[in-house]
């Protein structure tokens, strides 16, 4: 197990002020004819890297939208909710936290004015902020590199383009999330992780805390050893629905303990966590445990942020059989005579 | 207000109320609440009432019913 690097992939999205930042001038004053040196590059490589960016700017909104258009017709669809109007940044950036349900940890913001960088450090003190000047050297930062470009990062912007029209579809939706969801016409596959995945394997392991059981992180080659080990059963799921493909979005890891399997990871991507991706791996590890004649245990961790992973478990039947030693974990046996269900609305392909 | 009312209050404010709902329905199996939901009512019942909800009381009996976690809720209060 290797610790997390502590930098490493960090940011996954850039926010950028306009004026004099992504553009020469200022708009109002009749700049903006021209991008940055160095601006266009960075873009192409951020969004290679499933990068996201976006925008806080104060200026007026479609003025500033045709600007971008008018400098490259492409650039626009770059950046998902932009934030332009007469606000403070500190709300801009706020607002595309929430649209994009990404951690402040995770954003970073580059704008000329060290006023404006203050105030959203100010009211934000986990962001990073950069100064235009190092507009250049960035993709070069550790936080912004990334070890492998995989499918799913090359996609990713697209696959939050369809998010946000499905979270749309969602609050205009009358019903209960099971009904909503049942209209989604979701598959989810759930296959062996093989060797052309690992990629993919390894940087959901290192992008997504929210919804790991156990923290745990295993370098490349741990994982890669799993695959062939006959200790192990190793699975990575995908998900689809008729708003576009999700790409690959959970992992399941179980070690054999002799009369149980041991989940060491169960892992979904936290743009998924409201279509029961969880209890679909838990309910698949449970009836791959039970086929075997063997229990199903799982190890929990507290930190700050899974507190969500032990109700997973405890609303999917498992009971917590033992504490471990300092009280801030426990391991769960999953309880119940009758095997698990997968959720309704999910079509399951394995 | 009393217990049962605040915590159904707080269905309503979240969306997730409809008109089949009663003190005592199944919440769990009727897609009521999922696991994200549940935290949020975790987080909701502890700020709102001030109590610190344990790992030993997360279970699906005591999120089955609004009746249920008023029933958690007034016990820890206590």
């Amino acid at each position: 197990m290797e610790i997390k690097r502590a930098n490493a992939g960090k940011i996954k999205c850039l926010i950028f002020d306009l004026d004099d930042t992504l553009w020469e001038g200022t708009l109002t004053e009749g700049g903006a004819k021209k991008l940055r040196a160095g601006a266009a590059e960075l873009i192409r490589t951020l969004d290679s890297r499933g990068i996201l960016m976006s925008i806080a700017s104060k200026n007026d909104h479609d003025s500033a939208m045709d600007a971008l258009r008018r400098l490259d017709p492409t650039l626009p669809e770059m950046f998902l909710c932009p934030k332009i109007s007469w606000g403070t940044k500190s709300s801009a950036i706020k607002e595309i936290a929430e649209d994009l349900n990404l951690k402040m940890c995770n954003l970073a913001f580059i704008d000329d004015s060290e006023f404006q960088r203050d105030e959203v450090k100010f009211v934000h003190p986990d962001i990073s902020v950069y100064d235009a000047s190092e507009l250049t050297s960035l993709a070069d930062y550790p936080e912004f590199t990334v070890r492998f470009i995989t499918e799913d990062s090359k996609n990713r912007r697209n696959m939050y383009v369809s998010d946000m029209t499905r979270d749309r579809a969602k609050a205009e939706f009358d019903g209960t999330d099971e009904a909503f969801m049942s209209t989604l016409d979701m598959r989810l596959s759930i296959d062996p992780v093989d060797e052309t995945q690992l990629r993919r394997v390894e940087e959901l392991t290192l992008r997504t805390h929210q919804l790991n059981s156990t923290g745990y992180t295993y370098s490349y080659e741990e994982l890669c050893s799993f695959i062939d080990s006959d200790k192990h059963e190793f699975y990575i799921a995908g998900l689809t629905d008729k708003y576009g493909d999700s790409g690959k979005v959970g992992l399941l890891l179980m070690e054999d303990a002799g009369d149980a399997y041991v989940l060491k990871l169960l892992i979904v991507s936290c743009r998924v966590m409201t279509r029961g991706v969880g209890t679909a791996l838990l309910t698949h590890a449970v009836r791959i445990a039970a086929a075997r004649g063997k229990k199903l245990r799982a190890e929990y961790l507290e930190t700050e942020y899974n507190r969500i992973m032990y109700i997973t478990y405890k609303l999917a039947g498992f009971d917590e059989i033992c504490e471990l030693d300092d009280g801030e974990g426990c391991i769960l046996e999953y309880a119940r005579e009758a095997l698990p269900e997968y959720p309704s609305y999910l079509n399951i392909v394995c | 207000m009393n217990t049962q009312e605040r915590i159904l209050k707080f269905f309503i404010e979240k969306n997730k109320a409809d008109d089949n709902l009663t003190w005592d329905t199944d919440l769990l199996a009727g897609g009521y609440v999922n696991s994200l939901f549940a935290l949020e009512i975790v987080m909701y019942l502890e700020k709102e009432f001030k109590i610190r909800i344990k790992r030993k009381d997360i279970n699906d009996e005591n999120f089955r019913t609004i009746n249920n976690m008023t029933a958690l809720v007034e016990r820890l209060v206590k």
